[in-house]
């Protein structure tokens, strides 16, 4: 059991690390980007390459790979969003599935069809503790996001580009009157939320491998996770991804493996049904 | 005016005809032989789809350099069946529009069974890579060029419980058709030979973390692990299997000895036992060293038995033929593949006498640091 929910977690953190950057996309700009799990597997294939073919040390590749990401980022928001940034929301949302489209394929050609693989940050070799496995990338995993929810608090509460980045998410309108560069905010909003797919990805080459598909299934059940958690809501977003994750395991221990992925979704579906808000969103409540 | 118009469309007319009749089908008695062959050239099987359209491409080459079939030259019509059956139908109806005299499936059961129906209807002889025991009934044009899983589980199964005296068996497997068929013949054979099944557990081809899985296969006890899997959930099977402590003996199917899941699984594939259509690296042959050593020259791989099955598959087309005097409509081909009755392919032997059955040989092989290392061989007659 115990051996279930540690792994539980592990799979809970890297779904509530893509959460975390299709939300914080979603207050910005009110968008829902169906490119993150595909961001996610630019920033893997970035690291492998960087690992396999030039030989770097693995924590060098995942730090290149976050900064790759990062200008990515900026360009993606540049051709992908901004020059729709006028048109109805659902015009930018298909904008970002063209985009996932787009990456799987060219990822498909530039790294051609076999997957690839590179071990995790500290080896390939479990911790022993007992009877319980370890994985090593697992605890990094858990680690990262931990550091990361406290880095975030700190980041968009205390410092002042945190908060006119949550200020452009309130309110676009309101900020840009009190002299902030609306259109400058977006593009860090991007770029982080870029960075963070990067770091996703990095930390899960060992678990998935690298493929051109590795993104398709972990950004839906991500974006399941962040409507679970209450869609909008950073905890939310952590939050909703670790339960995910570990009911995610106990229904396939328990119940029955043969419909695992079923379980996540059966899980949105009853959260949308009997807590529409999820665990940590705000009341919907309207402008008039 | 109108007379001229009316002239323009006749002579129109007559030039098309003209045109369409000099194109015609393969069925014809000159002109190329069109062999049509659905693989996944995008998608996320792509590693195994390039290495069945290498080995066809190789082949038809080769025929070709030799001067073809009775002189004819051979066209392979290559379409992409990407990763879905709506994808490998659109992809079969499009080999079918160039009227080939046979064509060459993908290696995925269910792709496969999509399909079976237009093939019935069109009579078009179809090889089919997919192994499901069920892909043979009731479809009479589709011929196997890869050994069916009753034969894969029989000899695991046999091994599992015989060889390795292990007689308490966990079944893990896929849930698509290819995993399902597989489970109830290991289930099957394990049971006849003497053991007992204590767990079965399954997975989503998405699935990249077994410890659910794992877990309830340790509780249960069982000394040995059968897995029916594809490239990815072979290579987590085989890494989690260690890494979480377990360490049963694994027996797989053959996607666990590919040299793309060998990659994948490092470390943790030494040890583990393959059931698969034949290691041709290991044939004692100078024929398939011949053959290995041309195809390394070709594309600066090496090979694995999806690309030596499509080979096969190609030549066993000719010699079907051949076997026909050079007649190319689909009866003629039926007769002509069910009159070979001892081909010796690079890695398989094959006898089809009165129905599609055709490969007769599996080998359970163990993989090491150089390579899959075959410890038994199992033919049927």
């Amino acid at each position: 059991m115990l051996q279930l929910l540690i792994n539980g977690l592990a799979m809970g953190a890297i779904y509530a690390l893509v959460a975390l950057g299709i939300v914080v996309i979603a207050n910005a700009v009110n968008v829902v980007n169906f490119a993150q799990g595909e961001n996610l597997m630019l920033g893997a294939f970035v690291a492998a390459t960087l690992t396999l073919t030039f030989k770097l040390p693995i924590l060098a590749a995942y730090v290149i790979s976050v900064i790759v990401l990062a200008f990515y980022g900026y360009v993606f928001q540049r051709l992908a969003y901004y020059p729709l940034r006028q048109k109805p929301f659902i015009t930018i949302i298909i904008s970002t599935i063209g985009v996932s489209m787009f990456l799987k394929n060219i990822a498909r050609i530039i790294w051609g069809a076999q997957p690839l693989y590179f071990s995790g940050l500290f080896g390939e070799k479990s911790i022993m503790i007992g009877r319980f496995a370890v994985n090593p990338q697992h605890l990094l995993i858990l680690g990262i996001t931990g550091v990361l929810f406290l880095f975030q608090h700190y980041f968009f509460n205390r410092t002042y580009l945190g908060r006119k980045m949550q200020a452009t998410a309130q309110d676009q309108e309101a900020a840009a009157l009190m002299g902030i560069k609306v259109s400058r905010m977006i593009a860090f909003t991007f770029i982080y939320s870029s960075m963070l797919a990067a770091l996703a990805g990095v930390l899960l080459a060992p678990v998935f491998y690298v493929s051109a598909d590795m993104g398709g299934m972990l950004g839906l059940k991500a974006f399941a996770a962040s409507i679970i958690g209450g869609f909008g809501s950073v905890p939310g977003a952590i939050l909703g991804g670790l339960f995910l994750g570990i009911v995610e395991i106990l229904c396939a221990a328990y119940v029955s493996s043969l419909y695992k992925d079923a379980f996540a979704f059966i899980v949105l579906i009853l959260v949308l049904a009997l807590l529409p808000r999820g665990l940590f969103g705000e009341k919907i409540s309207t402008k008039v | 005016m109108k007379n001229r118009v009316n002239m323009m469309v006749v002579l129109f007319s007559l030039v098309i005809s003209f045109l369409a009749a000099g194109c015609r089908s393969g069925s014809d008695t000159s002109g190329p032989i069109r062999i049509g062959q659905t693989v996944a050239l995008t998608g996320e099987r792509t590693s195994i789809g390039e290495y069945l359209a290498a080995g066809a491409k190789m082949a038809v080459d080769e025929i070709n350099a030799a001067g073809g079939i009775k002189g004819r030259k051979v066209e392979l019509i290559q379409e992409d069946s990407d990763d879905t059956n709506p994808a490998m139908v659109n992809a079969y109806n499009k080999v079918l529009s160039a009227k080939p005299v046979a064509i060459l499936c993908n290696d995925v059961s269910t792709q496969n069974l999509a399909i079976a129906a237009i093939a019935n209807k069109e009579k078009m002889p179809t090889f089919v890579g997919g192994t499901s025991p069920v892909l043979l009934q009731g479809n009479d044009w589709f011929f196997r060029f890869r050994p069916s899983d009753v034969l894969a589980a029989q000899a695991s199964a046999r091994f599992a419980v015989q060889t390795l005296g292990k007689k308490k068996v966990a079944i893990a497997h896929l849930t698509d058709d290819f995993g399902m068929a597989g489970r109830n013949f290991l289930t099957k054979y394990v049971t006849d030979f003497g053991g007992t099944v204590v767990s079965d557990e399954s997975y989503n081809r998405l699935d990249r973390d077994f410890t659910a899985q794992l877990e309830n296969i340790r509780k249960s006890g069982a000394e040995v692990i059968i897995n029916w899997a594809d490239t990815y959930t072979a290579a987590t099977m085989m890494r989690q299997n260690k890494q979480l402590g377990i360490n049963l003996p694994l027996i797989g199917s053959a996607a666990h000895g590919t040299p793309t899941t060998s990659k994948l699984a490092g470390e943790a594939a030494y040890g583990v036992y393959v059931v698969m259509d034949g290691v041709v690296a290991q044939v004692k042959d100078p024929k398939a060293e011949e053959w290995v050593k041309r195809f390394k020259q070709r594309y600066n791989k090496e090979p694995e038995f999806n690309a030596t099955a499509a080979y096969d598959a190609i030549f066993l087309i000719k010699q079907a033929i051949e076997n026909a005097n050079g007649a190319t409509d689909n009866e003629s081909i039926k007769k002509g593949i069910f009159a070979i009755r001892g081909y010796s392919g690079i890695a398989n032997i094959f006898k089809y006498e009165n129905n599609g059955e055709g490969p007769r040989q599996v080998v359970i092989a163990q993989i090491q640091a150089n390579g899959p290392i075959v410890k038994e061989a199992v033919k049927t007659e």
